[in-house]
């Protein structure tokens, strides 16, 4: 239970929150729908029968139409009559002819008075006529007498209402109830237009586009399983069908496409965070299509191209946020690192679904705007629980953008980029209110809710989190109807939401470890093809490799020793927590001072064990012998002995007479060695013959290794180092090499050992400008000074 | 946002030609490919396929890991009467088998015909 304590008591403080809030500060709770979807249905049908229209046996489609600017106008003037013949909530039906000719739309007010009614196109069949003063009636209800004729086909409520009809041949046609505003009253309908929102919203899609582009580049060139792709297409069109039968969308498409659309299309703009320049100028055939197509086919997507991307470029550490993802794909949901995720999320979603509620305390002129409607025209209200489009900023942000941002090198192009990125989340995704400020501090707390559960579990809690986040308005909206159906719904809904937020619970607390191997498609480079680690697991084994890398590192020298007329300095950087090479300093029993520099073959934990073995026999061996030939013999049988040809070491050893400055040195398949010769001018790579260690009988290793001598003068450096730097590469592949190596030497002539290691380091790192490094880094240098008399090791 | 590109792009493929195998290297061969290699290696020795050939022309890079694949199955070849030879190697890759003193060790040629022929001279002496 523990690492779902800080997550459940966030989702306790989230549930009160709402609890306490939703019902008094939500839209959909203030204006509250008295009819349910067959309510609203069966009323509409009784409505057109009166007017002439039989819908029997033709397709019907029911949505929810909500009106930000009527809303507006009816909080801005509470007492005006238009309050009592309008609501910002109302019912749009749509009935469609089998052949698909002729339709009829009825919108209808929260409490069923009609709001529109149309007939399209005309019928020439005969028809009762309907008399104005009854359509009159059933429109304006018991307000009808404030309504005065204008001309035959329309009445008008001074300052508050109009009501319009067309009539043929006796027959109605069409009846439109609109309101009258009163002077003065403005209303932006483009709040989700802002200048920040439309930036932000290039910026999100220029991001999408590059995604979609390295997704795409992944799939050809097999960096992933062509399953990815092909699942993602047969997720869409599993989730299209059942969101034709069961979804919102589709019925608002239906409606939206009978005409009235404006009111839905301004929605879907504010609603449809990755794409929210579109659609406006579009025609009405497109828009409506738009309606469907926007909300289930773009998320998934814009969910593929920012998931594929980020995955595939996720390496090492960054793998680890997707493991649990890896495995939900591989439909192992109840396994216990993803139910883990999954949990955790639910419950910090709780948390962020309060962030509006809690930011309307502060503002309480800025008023939330209606949200999450669907779920109350869904014929099934269950597919409204389940939104996809929520979890795409998880993959945008955090799985593709953040890693990317992060891996910059220069601090401050990091950090600007971190801060557009946080700027571009909050203005895609502030749309709980009318006003901006408050939006942007909702969207702020959320943020940094997920941002936490991404550092503390993984991508797919952040997924979970965003579309419990949006879910979770669904029980609540159904729950704060007058309607009873829809109450029942709601606690059907309820009940559904809390029973799978307690099994995730359950499976993440109890559940079991999904076995290994199950998410080993791409090499792994930390920890590849062991146990698939749990996160109880992976602190373990981290914690273990913390200890084992402190071990290596406390195998290196602590310190050089001092000697006079020299400076020495040397540093190992593992590539991974721990790594094969090793460097040496230690004195020869005949008073020399040897320094050794050495790298096993392969990575990651069989190489550090072996690094290890050869550290101890190095300072075993250098106990009673000051021949570095028989040093190496020594180490090469030892080794070939032991590691049976599987594993090998290469060393490059130098053993200097302080003194008479006279070097003399061996190599045992290691890269050369770099002799700067500071008086001459000249930069040499010394490179006798000699095998690698471990690789062959002694025998055979003696007869090939031979040692050299040099003499150094004052000024001179001699450096010795492993193929993780002469082999790094930058972002064209191209190798840092012996060249550059030795122009990084050459150009600190008469600077210390320290500062020479330092100047080859960082000339290695603009060279290879970010890209992580490959292998482990060593690097050695030993300098005689350019004044002093050479001295004896103290 | 650079992906990697040196992931998955190393490939070993298989032919015969005149009784010796010949394994086409291509790509990056480093630890996390060297397994690909090993296992082609081994299924050469294992089906009897004792002389073969290592046509490194396609071979960009090669670590010690993959340099450890070469030292494994040496020895085991040549008890049992073959060789590993290597051929057309190019020179950033020869610069790391000269390094490690592969020369010494494993017989390295330019082309791969002079691999081949090498062998049937051979057998042709024994016969």
């Amino acid at each position: 239970m523990k690492p779902l304590r800080v997550p459940a008591i966030a989702a306790l403080a989230g549930a009160l929150l709402l609890v306490f809030l939703f019902p008094r500060i939500d839209p959909s709770a203030i204006f509250g729908a008295a009819l349910d979807r067959a309510e609203a249905i069966q009323r509409a049908r009784q409505l057109t029968s009166r007017y002439g229209v039989s819908t029997a046996g033709w397709k019907v489609a029911a949505t929810q139409v909500t009106d930000e600017k009527l809303r507006a106008y009816l909080s801005a003037f509470p007492d005006d009559p238009a309050a009592r013949l309008f609501a910002p909530v109302a019912w749009g039906v749509v009935f469609i002819e089998p052949t698909g000719k002729q339709t009829v739309r009825v919108k209808l007010f929260a409490d069923g008075r009609p709001a529109e009614w149309e007939l399209k196109p005309a019928s020439e069949a005969p028809a009762p006529p309907v008399s104005p003063e009854t359509v009159l009636q059933d429109f304006a209800g018991s307000s009808s007498s404030a309504f005065k004729p204008v001309d035959q086909s329309s009445w008008n409520f001074p300052m508050v209402a109009t009501l319009t009809l067309s009539r043929h041949n006796g027959r109605l046609l069409s009846a439109v109830l609109s309101p009258a505003y009163a002077r003065g009253f403005s209303y932006d309908p483009r709040t989700g237009n802002r200048v920040g929102t439309g930036v932000a919203g290039f910026l999100s899609f220029a991001g999408f586009c590059v995604a979609f582009a390295l997704a795409m580049r992944a799939c050809s060139r097999g960096w992933l399983s062509w399953r990815v792709p092909a699942g993602s297409a047969a997720a869409l069109v599993v989730w299209g069908a059942l969101m034709m039968w069961a979804g919102p969308d589709y019925q608002a498409m239906l409606y939206g496409k009978s005409g009235g659309l404006q009111i839905q299309l301004d929605e879907v703009a504010r609603q449809n965070v990755v794409d929210s320049t579109g659609a406006s100028g579009a025609s009405l055939k497109i828009a409506a299509l738009a309606l469907f197509v926007g909300p289930v086919c773009l998320p998934f997507l814009t969910g593929f191209a920012f998931a594929a991307a980020g995955f595939a470029a996720a390496r090492g550490r960054l793998r680890r946020k997707w493991y649990s993802l890896e495995l939900l794909f591989r439909g192992k949901i109840v396994a216990r690192q993803v139910s883990l995720s999954i949990a955790a999320g639910a419950l910090c979603g709780l948390a962020a679904a309060a962030a509006p509620y809690a930011t309307a305390i502060l503002f309480r002129a800025a008023r939330l705007l209606f949200h999450n409607m669907g779920v109350l025209s869904a014929p099934v209200p269950l597919t409204a629980l389940v939104l996809p489009a929520a979890a795409v900023p998880a993959f945008g942000f955090l799985g593709f953008a953040y890693p990317a941002a992060y891996r910059l090198r220069k601090r401050f192009l990091r950090i600007g980029a971190l801060a557009v990125l946080a700027a571009v989340f909050l203005f895609v995704s502030a749309y709980a209110f009318d006003r901006l400020l408050p939006s942007l501090i909702a969207t702020a707390i959320a943020a940094a809710i997920y941002f936490r559960l991404y550092q503390k579990f993984d991508l797919l809690a952040v997924a979970a989190a965003m579309m419990t986040a949006r879910a979770a308005a669904a029980p609540l909206i159904l729950l704060a109807q007058p309607a009873g159906g829809l109450r029942d719904s709601g606690v059907r809904l309820l009940a559904f939401l809390a029973a799978a937020i307690a099994a995730f619970v359950n499976f993440g607390v109890r559940g079991r470890d999904a076995e290994s191997g199950d998410a080993e498609d791409l090499p792994e480079p930390e920890i590849a093809s062991t146990q698939a680690p749990s996160v109880s697991n992976l602190k373990r084994l981290e914690a273990e490799f913390q200890v084992a890398r402190k071990a290596q590192q406390d195998a290196l020298p602590a310190a050089p020793p001092v000697i006079q007329g020299y400076s020495l300095s040397g540093s190992c950087d593992p590539a991974l927590q721990v790594g094969g090479d090793l460097y040496d300093l230690f004195p020869l029993p005949d008073g020399r001072l040897a320094i050794a520099v050495a790298d096993v073959s392969g990575k990651g934990v069989p190489a550090a064990l072996y690094m290890m073995v050869t550290k101890g026999l190095l300072s075993a061996i250098v106990q009673d012998s000051s021949d570095l030939a028989h040093i190496l013999q020594q180490i090469n049988l030892h080794l070939y002995r032991a590691c049976k040809r599987k594993v090998f070491v290469t060393m490059a050893a130098v053993a200097i007479h302080p003194a008479s400055r006279r070097l003399e040195y061996a190599r045992a398949g290691h890269n050369p060695i770099v002799w700067r010769r500071a008086l001459r001018g000249e930069t040499m790579l010394r490179k006798p013959p000699g095998l690698g260690m471990g690789m062959c009988p002694n025998e055979r290793f003696s007869r090939t290794l031979r040692l050299e001598e040099i003499d150094l003068e004052p000024g001179d450096a001699v450096v010795l180092y492993s193929d993780g730097i002469t082999e790094a590469v930058n972002a064209s592949m191209e190798q840092f090499g012996e060249e550059r190596l030795m122009h990084s030497v050459e150009s600190t002539d008469g600077q210390s050992a320290a500062e020479t290691r330092t100047a080859i380091l960082r000339d290695l790192a603009d060279f290879t400008a970010g890209a992580p490094a490959r292998d482990d880094v060593t690097v050695v240098v030993l300098r005689v000074s350019s004044t002093a008399i050479p001295g004896c090791v103290t | 946002m650079e992906n990697d590109p040196l992931a998955n792009t190393f490939h070993v493929a298989r032919s015969q030609e005149e009784e010796v195998s010949v394994l086409t290297l291509s790509g990056y061969l480093d630890a996390y490919t060297a397994p690909q290699f090993e296992k082609a290696i081994q299924e050469e020795y294992d089906s009897g396929h004792i002389r073969i050939v290592v046509d490194c022309a396609g071979l960009t890079y090669i670590s010690s890991a993959g340099l450890g694949v070469f030292m494994s199955f040496i020895e085991d070849v040549r008890e049992a009467g073959g060789d590993i030879k290597i051929c057309s190697v190019v020179p950033t890759v020869y610069q790391v088998f000269d390094i490690l003193g592969f020369p010494e060790l494993f017989e390295i040629v330019p082309a791969r015909a002079d691999a081949i022929q090498k062998f049937s001279r051979a057998s042709g002496q024994e016969a």
